[in-house]
């Protein structure tokens, strides 16, 4: 029974693994520029000053790498939060994470200090996510009810998007407001390798914090009573995913703006495959969410002609209804 | 015969008249109490009236990065564009702009001022037809016709030595976007001699022009408009790819003040690009 369930897992990764490496390799061959196999495979292999070894290396690269990075920070962040809390709706956007984390990045913009060291921007992203994660845990308390967790996020994503205006009103910048509002919708156009270097350390840290929580995740399932019976302390285990989910997602977000919903579909739709069980599901999302915004960011550069969808956008069409379909279920008491 | 000659002195003696009527007229018809609430009405403003006219203009007036006439509006009384304030100020004319809010200019209106809402100007013609029609309203015409005329003497000089082709061009402002067909940004890339990338994409007047697309398309030159800016924004904080930095053209940042506006020193936007222009050829 155990060998199966091992060998199930087995399958599950390699099968998200593989769809992965699938969409990375698709990626490089989308974009405004047509290149063919062997253009693109030359730029990789042997680089040099072409234009397309530029578009490759310099432009198509960066932008799918991050799409991976910011895409598993999603889908794993989405998983912890929803462990943790016990609750099927949680999602990064929606208790308020990621605009906690566009306050903080906006503040740092149109403040000057992002001109004082580059590094001010992810670092102002990760404090903003961790004072939301901090309100939520104090408005919704541990063992709050559905309705509770998303009215909390409601008032921290509406509190945090005042304080964003009130930024962008006081700022000194006449485009302040176009800039931040194209921000805001989430893009990873043009990103470059430096993006990449700022915000991949992050990511990562937050990634071991989450993924090390994985085994208490799976025990608490079972009750906080249980739980601590069995030697997990509560304490000890919310303060290091809360701070995982905050590197992560505030690092994530301040590189690529808010990309909404991966966090809810990523999680649900591979729920099923891992028997329920909170902790074996954090994995599977980080590959899952890899996968959901490379596609996502394809999806843009296809559908793009002129003036760019942007990625938030087109997550948030195709979220939203699910979260939709989500709260139904809900209510029918089939989650 | 000599019936005729009374007939036809007596007409030019009535034309006479008239003109002195007309300009009487005018001369009443002068605004005495102007309230800009544009930024590009106060440039017109203080080109076109006198000063003893203007009773206030945006607050934006005195901004050195943004306004041309920075210096000339320093002393007059600011205002933020509300109704309130212009009302406070007894206007006996208001001049408003496009993106000015609505509510405003209707409630301005429904008090009965008289407001005048400038159009954008897309293109030196526009521009020459608005500084005519400001200048006939303020009681200037003549300062409208002396301001056109030096407007396209520097216009002229700018575009002498296009023979052969036009090098290719691309305004890039931060995030990508750019300026097509129908826009001012355009019409300044054209008159300075340069054929712009955007029109070539059949972009309208604002477009994306991805990083991508300018690799392929190797413009030998780039425009950023708002380089200069001293206000922190994305564009500064590091935000812009390093291959923009690396490619086959030039990147010239030209004052943002000269572009805000459509106006008679748009051509010396056009007079510094066709200067870029002649230093590309060499």
């Amino acid at each position: 029974m155990i060998r199966k369930t091992h060998q199930k897992t087995f399958t599950l990764y390699t099968g998200l693994a593989l769809l992965v490496g699938l969409l990375f390799i698709t990626s490089m061959f989308i974009g405004p520029s047509t290149l063919s196999i062997n253009a693109v495979w030359a730029a990789l292999v042997a680089p040099d000053q072409s234009p397309s070894a530029i578009i490759v290396n310099q432009i198509r690269l960066p932008r799918t790498i991050l799409a991976a990075l910011v895409g598993a920070t999603l889908g794993l962040a989405g998983a912890t939060l929803q462990g943790l809390l016990r609750n099927p709706l949680a999602e990064p956007g929606i208790i308020g994470a990621s605009s906690g984390a566009a306050l903080g990045a906006s503040l740092v913009l149109y403040f000057g200090l992002a001109e004082i060291s580059i590094l001010a921007l992810p670092i102002a992203g990760m404090i903003g996510a961790l004072i939301a994660v901090a309100m939520l845990f104090l408005l919704a308390g541990r063992n709050a009810s559905p309705l509770a967790l998303i009215l909390s996020g409601v008032a921290i994503s509406s509190f945090a998007s005042a304080l964003t205006a009130l930024a962008i009103n006081l700022a000194s910048s006449a485009y302040a407001a176009l800039e931040i509002t194209f921000w805001l919708m989430g893009s990873l156009t043009d990103r470059s390798m430096t993006h990449v270097a700022l915000a991949a350390p992050a990511m990562g840290v937050g990634w071991v914090l989450m993924l090390s929580g994985a085994r208490s995740l799976s025990i608490l399932s079972l009750g906080e009573d249980t739980a601590s019976s069995l030697g997990v302390s509560l304490n000890t285990l919310r303060v290091r995913l809360v701070l995982g989910i905050a590197i992560a997602v505030g690092a994530a977000v301040s590189i690529s703006g808010a990309i909404g919903f991966v966090g809810l579909i990523v999680p649900h739709i591979l729920r099923p495959f891992v028997g329920f069980e909170p902790g074996r599901l954090l994995g599977v999302s980080l590959l899952g969410g890899s996968a959901l915004v490379i596609a996502a960011d394809i999806a843009v550069r296809l559908l793009s002609t002129g003036i760019e969808i942007r990625l938030g956008v087109v997550t948030s069409l195709i979220g939203a209804p699910f979260f939709l379909f989500l709260l139904l279920k809900l209510r029918r008491g089939t989650i | 015969m000599e019936n005729r000659g009374g007939l036809a002195a007596f007409v030019l003696a009535i034309m006479f008249f008239q003109t002195i009527v007309e300009k009487l007229a005018i001369a009443e018809e002068m605004p005495q109490r102007i309230v800009s609430i544009h930024l590009c009405a106060d440039q017109f403003t203080l080109a076109l009236a006198n000063r003893a006219q203007i009773a206030s203009l945006s607050y934006l007036a005195t901004d050195e990065s943004r306004s041309y006439m920075a210096n000339a509006a320093k002393g007059i009384q600011l205002n933020n564009g509300t109704a309130e304030e212009v009302v406070a100020l007894r206007p006996d004319l208001v001049l408003a702009g496009f993106m000015s809010a609505r509510a405003t200019i209707e409630s301005l209106q429904a008090l009965g001022y008289r407001v005048l809402e400038l159009a954008l100007s897309t293109n030196f013609d526009d521009i020459r037809a608005q500084i005519q029609l400001l200048a006939d309203i303020l009681g200037n015409p003549k300062k409208g016709k002396t301001l056109i005329a030096k407007m396209d003497q520097q216009l002229e000089t700018a575009v002498t030595d296009i023979y052969g082709g036009r090098p290719l061009a691309a305004i890039y402002q931060p995030m990508g976007f750019t300026s097509g067909r129908g826009s001012l940004e355009s019409s300044i890339l054209i008159s300075a001699g340069f054929e712009n990338l955007a029109v070539r994409l059949k972009m309208g007047a604002l477009g994306h022009l991805p990083l991508e697309t300018l690799i392929s398309a190797r413009p030998s030159l780039l425009v950023n408009w708002m380089g200069d800016d001293p206000h922190p924004s994305l564009s500064r904080a590091g935000y812009a790819h390093p291959v923009l930095a690396k490619g086959p053209w030039q990147i010239a940042f030209i004052p943002n003040k000269l572009w805000t506006c459509g106006a008679w020193y748009s051509a010396l936007a056009v007079k510094q690009l066709a200067a870029i222009r002649r230093s590309l050829k060499k």
